[in-house]
């Protein structure tokens, strides 16, 4: 072969395989890379897969919380009231002497008032009546004043809702409330506590302070029954929870895209 | 038999496999079935025109199926491409690759030299189609396992059989005035990059399509 059809076939094979490898660089990279991809989307779907678990388990322990609280409430109380009323009514006699007979109708009455008493309280703790009847704003009021009656804490609440929030969206804010509120009284020793909710256009914000011992960043992080809850409500309503500086106390913003809840007046 | 002719005809594997799945297949894959069809029918022309007919030049048969794959490549990534707004790009590209090569054919080399400007343009799109091709697939939300996606095969096929030969269609006329000895080595080098291409062709019309995945 002479010297130009070497140099073309020199040039012929270096072009060739130069390409060749240059397309499988590329071909490599892109599969390299996008395995990368690929397992940065897995685990992004199993920690996913691991928090909705996670909300789920703790939906259900409060659930079960919950549902023994009411039983040791209805035996212990209403229970307990109902049986010693039975033991009244057989002592009551028709031939019995007057007094004895008015006293025991007496006792009857009050055990049953007591009854009636603890049942509406239960059946309150299940599904709040001023909460049904009034409304939100006025249900959280309610909160704010039976606390401030009890005098070991001062509850302010301000509110500027412009809409009418469905049922289901006006209950969860009212647990989340509540358990808000249950956890300063419980472990903040905090003897203040301020609630805002601002409701405007699709979005509500509440902001939640209170001037106790705070949340560590390490409690943050791990969450407890009563914040798992919290989650778990606020996700049903896209929300989201952050928790803020602050210099004593804790300061909780809490969000909640209602966009198909929040209806306005007409 | 040579080893240059013995690798054209390894396309008859692939297109068997279309063939014989023919109803499991899906959009694409009926697509790239099509190009082995073609490719088998230009192969078999040429070498009927050659053989049979004493011709010795068969070089139009394979201008035109130059034009053919294009239409067929071109349709696969418009099919393929996540944006409807681009596939009216796609339409753009055939339309203008068509009147270039027809510029070439009456033109510039004619119908009975090898159109090594077609063939070079063709490839440099081709690859660029592929790249295109990979970089959508990285942009996608969802990603999906690489192996088990059809046009991923056919597109590690294309863009490794292009590159490589890119060289070789641009060097062609130096090629064909050579020696036979420079012939015959660059005919073994096309052979074997053929021999890859059809493997890929065949890997990607042996993969069945699940009707939850997201590729075509």
């Amino acid at each position: 072969m002479d010297l130009e059809n070497t140099s073309v076939l020199e040039l012929l094979l270096v072009g060739m395989l130069g390409m060749f490898v240059l397309a499988l660089g590329v071909v490599f990279f892109f599969m390299t890379y996008q395995k990368r991809l690929l397992k940065q989307q897995n685990d992004h779907q199993q920690k996913e897969a691991d928090y909705q678990q996670q909300l789920l388990r703790a939906n259900l322990l409060s659930q079960e919380k919950e549902r023994s609280r009411i039983g040791k409430d209805l035996h212990d109380e209403v229970g307990a009231m109902l049986t010693t009323s039975k033991l009244y009514f057989r002592h009551l006699k028709q031939d019995a002497p007057k007094e004895k007979f008015s006293e025991l109708k007496a006792k009857v009455f009050d055990l049953l008032d007591g009854t009636i008493a603890s049942v509406r309280r239960v059946s309150h703790d299940l599904r709040p009546v001023v909460l049904e009847t009034l409304g939100l704003e006025e249900a959280i009021a309610n909160i704010r004043d039976e606390l401030n009656t009890s005098s070991e804490i001062k509850v302010e609440f301000t509110s500027d809702l412009s809409g009418v929030m469905d049922k289901e969206y006006q209950l969860n804010w009212y647990r989340i409330i509540q358990e808000l509120v249950n956890n300063t009284l419980k472990h903040a020793e905090a003897n203040c506590i301020e609630i805002g909710m601002v409701g405007k256009g699709d979005q509500l914000k509440t902001t939640y302070i209170d001037n106790g011992i705070g949340i560590s960043q390490s409690a943050q992080s791990k969450r407890g029954l009563g914040f798992s809850n919290i989650e778990s409500r606020l996700s049903l309503m896209n929300g989201a929870l952050h928790f803020k500086e602050s210099d004593n106390g804790v300061f909780i913003e809490l969000t909640s895209n209602t966009i198909n809840n929040l209806k306005e007046n007409d | 038999m040579t080893f240059a002719r013995l690798s054209q005809f390894t396309i008859v594997v692939p297109f068997a496999i279309a063939i014989y799945r023919y109803k499991r297949l899906s959009v694409i894959q009926k697509l790239i079935g099509l190009i082995c069809f073609f490719t088998l029918s230009t192969e078999g022309i040429g070498m009927i025109i050659v053989e049979l007919f004493d011709i010795s030049n068969n070089l139009p048969v394979y201008n035109g199926f130059a034009l053919v794959l294009f239409f067929l490549i071109n349709r696969i990534y418009a099919i393929t491409s996540q944006s409807n707004r681009i596939e009216k790009r796609f339409d753009l590209l055939l339309l203008s690759f068509i009147l270039l090569a027809s510029i070439n054919i009456f033109f510039i080399q004619g119908i009975d030299s090898f159109n090594s400007n077609v063939f070079s343009v063709a490839a440099l799109i081709y690859i660029c189609l592929v790249i295109l091709y990979f970089i959508d697939l990285l942009r996608t939300p969802k990603h999906l396992k690489l192996e088990r996606q059809p046009m991923f095969w056919f597109s590690t096929g294309i863009i490794i059989y292009h590159a490589s030969t890119l060289i070789l269609f641009l060097l062609i006329s130096y090629v064909i005035e050579g020696s036979k000895e420079l012939v015959r080595v660059t005919g073994g080098l096309n052979a074997v990059l053929n021999i890859i291409l059809n493997a890929f062709y065949t890997v990607s019309l042996s993969l069945r399509v699940q009707s939850n995945q997201e590729s075509v």
